[in-house]
């Protein structure tokens, strides 16, 4: 008894020295059989350090989460909030700062009977400041299937980072090569330039992490000359990543999916 | 005309990187941890193995507390290939090391370098562009690069991923030795920044 709670002791002061911590969350406590809710992989850092995008960028690893449901449960694909850049003395990395929920969207079978059922998720990442740290987690979160919709005390946290996810509104461009690398042409953006924007390779061997992007504005097009990555090896046929916008506080992401023009 | 083409497409990706593969690797002269001074340009006539370590980085344990690393060094030291693991962890940094904890380092987790050389400026891993630890080289007896890139073909810090990984390093060696192209000589390094 006594060498469990010492070993439970021990474990919770590793937990709380780790750079990141993990838990499995869902956003309802109930649904209705045959309703979807959210679940996602919450990752809480200590200041200063970042967890990864699925692109790390230069460096790092991606940040997974593997959930295992009740047998007839399907889940969605996992949405990643738009990457934040860090700068590692010259090496740029695409990640998380803080907190971040990777989410995806639950089906339950509208067959399945009324009553509680656990799911279970394992997370891995490399949590980053100067030095890296590897960790792996498990979670566990019960949802009851009954006459109810009833949001979790987690609820809130999925509204925030719904958020952050980039959103698919129907963007339209291209990547035309250039000796460097290529000329991105996107719109519509509005009718003014934005403050900033940067583009996030989903792929690493896609672009240079490190190249400075040239951003213009050319008669409602968002223009950016980006460096090809010195990894690709040939010319894709279509660039894939997210587009970041600001103008004054906002931060607006867009998934973006550009047709590579041939020369 | 097409030879002029040639050589304007390695001049492109020349400027993109530092050295690209099949051109010279650049040379270098470093201290090793027995304090004796090493040049690259020693080891003309033989295939060199360059390193990138810092032994507190969590990818490189992955390889060294898996004896991933210490295999491939004594297979490849033993078919007469130098191994040259290299820090350029600045003072102050992670993974740095004087002379004498690098070899400390190394007896105990008993790895077969040739030599470790320290490049506590960065001087020589910036000449290389080397991004990661482990970021690995393979240079031929005339002294072109052959191989730069990742360890192997799983980007992860788990042990249990080494066996199903194509190690990148013996293969491009293996096709070298055998008088083939590398097939992949470039691949995307995988691990913690180098600590410049």
């Amino acid at each position: 008894m006594i060498a469990t709670l010492v070993a439970a002791v021990a474990l919770v002061a590793a937990q709380q020295d780790a750079p990141c911590t993990f838990r499995l969350i869902a956003s309802v406590e109930t649904v209705k059989p045959g309703a979807s809710f959210w679940i996602a992989g919450e990752y809480t850092m200590k200041p200063e350090w970042h967890v990864y995008w699925l692109n790390p960028g230069d460096s790092g690893l991606p940040t997974t989460l593997d959930v295992q449901l009740p047998e007839g449960w399907k889940i969605g694909k996992l949405q990643w909030p738009a990457p934040h850049k860090f700068d590692a003395g010259g090496l740029i990395n695409y990640g998380y700062e803080r907190k971040v929920l990777l989410m995806a969207e639950v089906q339950t079978p509208a067959t399945a009977k009324p009553g509680s059922y656990a799911l279970a998720a394992k997370a891995s990442w490399l949590a980053c400041k100067e030095e890296c740290v590897p960790g792996q987690g498990q979670g566990r979160v019960k949802v009851t299937l009954g006459d109810a919709v009833r949001p979790s005390g987690d609820a809130a946290a999925f509204e925030a980072f719904r958020k952050e996810i980039p959103t698919r509104t129907k963007l339209t461009g291209r990547a035309m090569p250039t000796n460097e690398g290529y000329r991105l042409e996107i719109q519509p953006l509005g009718d003014s330039a934005p403050d900033e924007a940067y583009f996030y390779a989903a792929s690493g061997e896609a672009l240079s992490h490190a190249a400075k992007q040239a951003v213009s504005w050319s008669a409602g097009k968002l223009v950016l000359d980006v460096k090809r990555s010195e990894y690709s090896s040939k010319t894709p046929e279509e660039i894939r990543g997210v587009l970041v916008v600001v103008r004054g506080k906002e931060r607006l992401a867009y998934e973006v999916s550009l047709g590579v023009l041939t020369r | 005309m097409n030879l002029m083409l040639t050589c304007l497409a390695a001049l492109a990706i020349g400027s993109t990187g530092t050295a690209p593969v099949n051109s010279a690797a650049p040379t270098f002269t470093l201290t090793d941890a027995k304090g004796a001074k090493v040049s690259l340009e020693d080891f003309r006539g033989k295939y060199v193995v360059l390193e990138w370590w810092n032994y507190q980085c969590p990818i490189v344990v992955k390889h060294y507390s898996s004896q991933n690393m210490q295999n491939l060094q004594r297979k490849l030291t033993g078919e007469g290939v130098v191994w040259l693991t290299i820090c350029s962890s600045a003072p102050g940094k992670q993974g740095n090391v004087d002379g004498a904890k690098a070899l400390e380092v190394m007896a105990g987790q008993k790895g077969a370098p040739t030599s470790i050389l320290l490049d506590p400026t960065g001087e020589v891993g910036k000449k290389y562009d080397a991004k990661t630890t482990p970021h690995m080289f393979l240079v031929s007896p005339k002294g072109e690069l052959l191989y730069d890139g990742a360890i192997d073909s799983i980007p992860s810090s788990n042990a249990a991923d080494i066996p199903k990984a194509e190690n990148y390093v013996l293969k491009a060696f293996e096709e070298a030795k055998g008088g083939k192209a590398v097939s992949n000589p470039k691949t995307r390094p995988y691990g913690c920044n180098v600590k410049y």
